[in-house]
C-alpha cells in the first residue's frame, strides 16, 4: 500500500487522532493484571519510528499525551506530568535503540524496552514526588516485569503493521 | 519476528529485573530506646531485658526494658502519670513523660528510614 502524502502535518494529524483513540478505547479494555494496559497508540509511534520518520513518531508521540490528557480530564494534572514524561524518556529510548542497532533489533525487543521505560519514569517521578527518594528495589523489577506483557503485545501489533507494506511517499510539491 | 540484536535486550532487560531479587533485603530498623533524664540523654537496647532506675535528689524513676516494650515501673512523682501510661511498643509513637521527675522515655530508629517524619 502507498501512502502519499503533501505534508508531514497531514500524516501527524490523523496518525495523532488514530493514537489518542486507541489511547482512550483502551479504558474500556480490561486487563487481568491490574495497572496494566496494552498501550496500543505506542505501536504507532514504534511504526513512524522503524519507518525512519523519526519527526512524525515524537510528534504523534507529545500530541497523543496531550489529547488523552485532554479527553480524560487529567490535562496538566500530576499523572498527565507522569504520562508526558514516560512518553518521552520512552520515546528517546526507543529511537537511540533503533538508531544504533536498526539491522539488528526487531519490533518486539524496542516495545518492550519502551513499555519498560516508561513505566520506570512514572514509578521515579512517582517516588520522587511523594517520597522524595527512588530506590532500585523490588518495586522496580515487579513494575519491569509486569510491562513486559503489554510491551510484547504493542511489539507483535508493530510486526503486523509492519509486515502491511505500507510505503510512505512525499508527494512533489 | 526475531532478529540477533534481540538477545543482548533481552538478557540486559532480565538482569535489570532480576538483580533487585537477589539484593539482600535491607535490615529490618534497629531501635533503641531514648531516655533523657534532666536534658541528660541516654540510650538503652531494646529486646535486653533490664531494669534502670535514674536518681536525681530525692526522686527515682525506674524504667523497665522487656522484650521490645519499655515502661515506667515506679516513680516518685505525685501524680504517676508516666506509670499509668503503661507499656511503649517501638510502633508507637510517642513518648512517656515524667514532668516533675524531668525523664522523657522514647523509642529511636538507628538505621534511617526507621522513621518517617519527626515532629518537634
Amino acid at each position: 500500500m502507498k501512502v502519499e502524502y503533501g505534508s508531514r502535518v497531514y500524516l501527524i494529524g490523523v496518525f495523532s487522532a488514530l493514537a489518542s483513540m486507541l489511547q482512550l478505547l483502551e479504558i474500556f479494555v480490561i486487563m487481568p493484571i491490574p495497572f496494566v494496559k496494552i498501550g496500543l497508540a505506542n505501536a504507532i509511534v514504534l511504526f513512524f519510528i522503524m519507518k525512519k520518520q523519526y519527526l512524525i513518531a515524537f510528534a504523534v508521540n507529545i500530541i497523543r499525551v496531550f489529547i488523552g490528557g485532554f479527553f480524560s480530564g487529567k490535562l496538566f494534572s500530576l499523572p498527565f506530568i507522569f504520562s508526558l514524561s514516560g512518553a518521552l524518556l520512552s520515546f528517546s529510548v526507543m529511537f537511540i535503540l533503533f538508531f544504533i542497532f536498526r539491522k539488528y533489533i526487531s519490533a518486539v525487543a524496542l516495545s518492550i524496552c519502551g513499555a519498560v521505560s516508561f513505566n520506570m519514569a512514572q514509578y521515579l517521578l512517582f517516588m520522587i514526588f511523594f517520597d522524595g527518594k527512588a530506590e532500585y528495589g523490588i518495586t522496580v523489577s515487579v513494575i519491569a516485569g509486569l510491562s513486559v506483557i503489554p510491551g510484547i503485545l504493542t511489539g507483535t501489533v508493530t510486526e503486523i503493521l509492519n509486515r502491511q507494506d505500507v510505503e510512505l511517499i512525499k508527494k512533489a510539491p | 519476528m526475531f532478529r540477533s540484536g534481540d538477545i543482548l535486550i533481552y538478557i540486559a532487560l532480565a538482569v535489570f529485573i532480576s538483580i533487585p531479587v537477589f539484593l539482600k533485603e535491607p535490615q529490618p530498623a534497629d531501635w533503641r530506646i531514648r531516655i533523657s533524664a534532666n536534658d541528660r540523654v541516654f540510650y538503652a537496647d531494646a529486646g535486653k531485658d533490664s531494669v534502670y532506675v535514674i536518681r536525681s535528689g530525692n526522686d527515682s524513676t525506674e524504667i523497665e526494658v522487656k522484650g521490645r516494650m519499655v515502661r515506667i515501673s515506679s516513680s516518685t512523682c505525685r501524680d504517676k502519670y508516666c506509670v499509668k501510661k503503661g507499656w511503649l511498643k517501638e510502633t508507637d509513637t510517642g513518648d512517656i513523660i515524667c514532668l516533675p521527675n524531668r525523664v522523657i522515655v522514647s523509642f529511636e530508629g538507628v538505621s534511617e528510614g526507621g522513621i518517617d517524619a519527626v515532629t518537634e
